[in-house]
């Protein structure tokens, strides 16, 4: 997966410099009806709450290809279906979403025998967050186009452990499409340290709710 | 003591995780175009049959009610699923539980694919009570058109496929179990005579017991 980004304009007024970073990057998605955990992390306005499955996605995958979106409140997948018309949106389309903006995640489907790839263009956030997660099952992705792990890298301090409960992540395998579970130890990751591609995201689910503090900017 | 209840209720939440609530969903988009025709009894698709024994022709056009039962065996398909759990459905509709094609939930269950195949327009998971992931189950869809909110009030077109099993998967997998094992959804209208016949043969029985009189 390759990323690329470009200084666009710098504005200079005193010593105060604001820097707008755009870039893209190519995310491969696998063939034959099977899944590839998705993230965006780039945005189209800096709002980093205007991206849409068109500006995103687009409609160039092949037909019936789907994207599914969790549902934290239903705890439950919902999915869009890319038909002639374009994506379908129904109760779906506002969880979609959601979860195509910088910091969530989907599954893709493509059904076919060729793989393809999203390319993935946009402005790089440059802020700081303390995004909120909630207790249970959620996907989330770092929401710069930086690759990592989850702690090591990307600062989520998972809860400490209550006994037997314990913060757990799951980061999807596409060659034998399942997860791999990484469950918090106290000290350190079971399977190690979550690793987050550029594109990817993972299935997070503390025990407990937590907060998130994250941030990028440019130097 | 206190560990101890610690550890059990954490090997509680374990179990319950282990065996997460079972979900599917309906689609069969993979049987479009794989030239299964009427009598097909898995890999089937929406057919639609002007009478019995009429013509069947593959609905490509109609977008249809349905409804969906299940049990634990073919035997026992029987219990109605809310296939609305969003509440969708409006006013008549409202608690049918069961996608209606003039509803936000039956909008191009049939003509968004084209191809005979189901679409959920709004794709969702569908989780049978009480039932966890990796257990096996047995659904009957029960396929109708016209205005009627329940597949047993149907004066339209109406058929079902014979049960068929599926295994549920976790919630959060995406790889769930979808319908295309089933067999052919055939929905065929009830022949009833014309009205004007019904009047013909009336004024026929009528002539003839006059004539029968007057001999």
């Amino acid at each position: 997966m390759a990323v690329a980004a470009g200084l666009l304009s710098s504005q200079a007024q005193s010593n105060v410099y604001s820097a707008n970073v755009v870039g893209y990057y190519n995310a491969p998605l696998t063939n034959n009806n099977a899944f590839t955990f998705f993230a965006n992390q780039l945005d189209l306005d800096g709002s980093g709450t205007n991206n849409t499955v068109n500006t995103v996605i687009g409609t160039n995958l092949p037909l019936n290809s789907k994207i599914l979106a969790w549902n934290t409140g239903s705890q439950s997948f919902q999915s869009i279906t890319l038909l002639a018309s374009g994506w379908t949106s129904g109760a779906a389309g506002p969880t979609v979403k959601a979860a195509l903006q910088p910091g969530g995640g989907v599954f893709i489907q493509v059904p076919g025998a060729n793989p393809t790839n999203v390319t993935v263009v946009g402005n790089v956030l440059q802020q700081t967050n303390k995004t909120p997660v909630i207790a249970g099952l959620q996907v989330v992705s770092y929401p710069f186009p930086i690759s990592g792990g989850l702690t090591t890298n990307f600062n989520y301090i998972p809860n400490a452990n209550n006994g037997a409960s314990h913060d757990v992540g799951q980061t999807w395998n596409i060659g034998s499409q399942s997860y791999t579970t990484h469950n918090w130890l106290g000290t350190q990751w079971s399977a190690g340290d979550p690793q987050l591609p550029i594109g990817t995201c993972l299935f997070l689910k503390p025990w407990t709710a937590n907060t998130w503090t994250n941030g990028f900017v440019v130097q | 003591m206190k560990k101890l209840a610690a550890s059990i209720l954490g090997i509680c939440s374990m179990v319950a995780y282990v065996h997460a609530q079972g979900s599917f969903i309906i689609d069969s988009s993979v049987n479009g175009g794989t030239g299964s025709g009427p009598g097909a009894t898995t890999g089937g698709l929406v057919w639609l049959q002007s009478s019995v024994g009429g013509p069947t022709n593959l609905d490509t056009t109609t977008d249809i009610n349905l409804g969906v039962l299940w049990g634990s065996s073919a035997a026992t398909a029987t219990t109605a699923l809310n296939i609305d759990p969003l509440g969708l459905n409006t006013g008549a509709y409202a608690s049918s539980g069961n996608w209606i094609a003039s509803q936000a939930t039956g909008q191009l269950d049939v003509t968004g694919y084209g191809s005979g195949a189901l679409l959920d327009i709004n794709g969702n998971q569908y989780f049978p009570p009480g039932q966890a992931a990796g257990t096996t189950i047995f659904l009957v869809l029960q396929g109708w058109t016209g205005n009627s909110a329940t597949f047993a009030g149907a004066t339209g077109a109406s058929g079902q496929t014979a049960p068929f099993s599926i295994v549920l998967a976790a919630n959060n997998s995406p790889v769930q179990p979808d319908v295309h094992t089933m067999g052919a959804l055939v929905l065929t209208s009830s022949a009833v005579p014309e009205p004007s016949i019904l009047a013909l043969s009336g004024i026929g029985a009528a002539a003839l017991m006059l004539v029968r009189r007057k001999k």
